[in-house]
């Protein structure tokens, strides 16, 4: 019973982390899932009136960074290289976004590098405070302050460059 | 000097006008969640009862070393006594 409560509870915003991170659905369906099953084999060891809730997110979060590892070509690595086209970023959510800044804010997102997500995403739909965050990135405090205040310096460049009328900012 | 959102981001404090605040929550497809739970589930049960073995086994030990002795010496160490009061009783 406890399980079934706690799934019900945190599937949605494990699974939002997950898309977010990885920028791909399908991978996240499957990082969910491992996600939940190492929980079930950890299960005994964790404590019973602890919060799951980091510790899930730990795990999910290093199940993508090891996947992230051994893929070759991801989307971050691509534009690294010069071979992303910008006209291609369409994050899974996108199209499920209500309104423009919605979508504006996904994309926006994707654009970011993965340490930077990270952070926003945690200390933002996650809505971990900035000490649990640091622990689930396995960073000092200041190191985590350093790097949030970064993304959202680069967030909010990214969106105030999305607002403005496109004048030749693609990248081809 | 530092503006105000640069000092609160640089504390690690909470800007509830933050934008990554209001991102939707999507949930997985109800089909895939079904099927992770079961998994799930299935997997949760079998930990229980490998965890849940151990104790028992434990259990079994203890009476087989400790308990199954000790009530045989008990029993062979009463009859004893009985016999040799009966004994000693029939002779006097």
């Amino acid at each position: 019973v406890a399980f079934e409560a706690l799934y019900a509870r945190l599937r949605a915003p494990l699974y939002s982390f997950l898309v977010r991170l990885s920028g791909r659905a399908e991978l996240a369906e499957d990082l969910l899932q491992e996600t939940w099953l190492r929980f079930a084999r950890h299960s005994h060891r964790l404590e019973p009136e602890g919060d799951p809730r980091p510790w899930l997110f730990t795990v999910a979060r290093n199940l993508y960074r090891s996947h992230r590892r051994w893929a070759l070509l991801d989307g971050e690595r691509l534009r690294e290289l010069g071979l992303w086209s910008g006209a291609e970023v369409a994050g899974p959510f996108e199209a499920l976004c209500a309104s423009e800044s919605e979508r504006r804010l996904e994309h926006a997102l994707l654009e970011l590098s993965l340490g930077e997500r990270e952070v926003l995403l945690l200390c933002g739909s996650a809505g971990f405070e900035p000490a649990e965050a640091a622990t689930i990135l396995g960073i000092s405090a200041e190191a985590f302050r350093q790097r949030l205040a970064r993304a959202r310096g680069k967030l909010r460049e990214r969106l105030a460059a999305a607002e403005r009328p496109t004048r030749g900012t693609r990248l081809t | 000097m530092t503006p105000p959102e640069e000092l609160q981001a640089s504390l690690g404090m909470h800007d509830h006008d933050e934008p990554t605040h209001h991102l939707q929550t999507h949930d997985v497809d109800p089909l895939v969640g079904e099927r992770i739970r079961r998994r799930v589930t299935a997997v949760l049960r079998q930990e229980q009862r490998r965890v849940a073995r151990p104790r028992s086994a434990w259990i079994s030990l203890w009476y087989h070393r400790a308990l199954e002795p000790t009530l045989l010496i008990g029993l062979g160490a009463s009859y004893l006594v009985w016999a040799v009061q009966g004994t000693l009783a029939i002779l006097h």
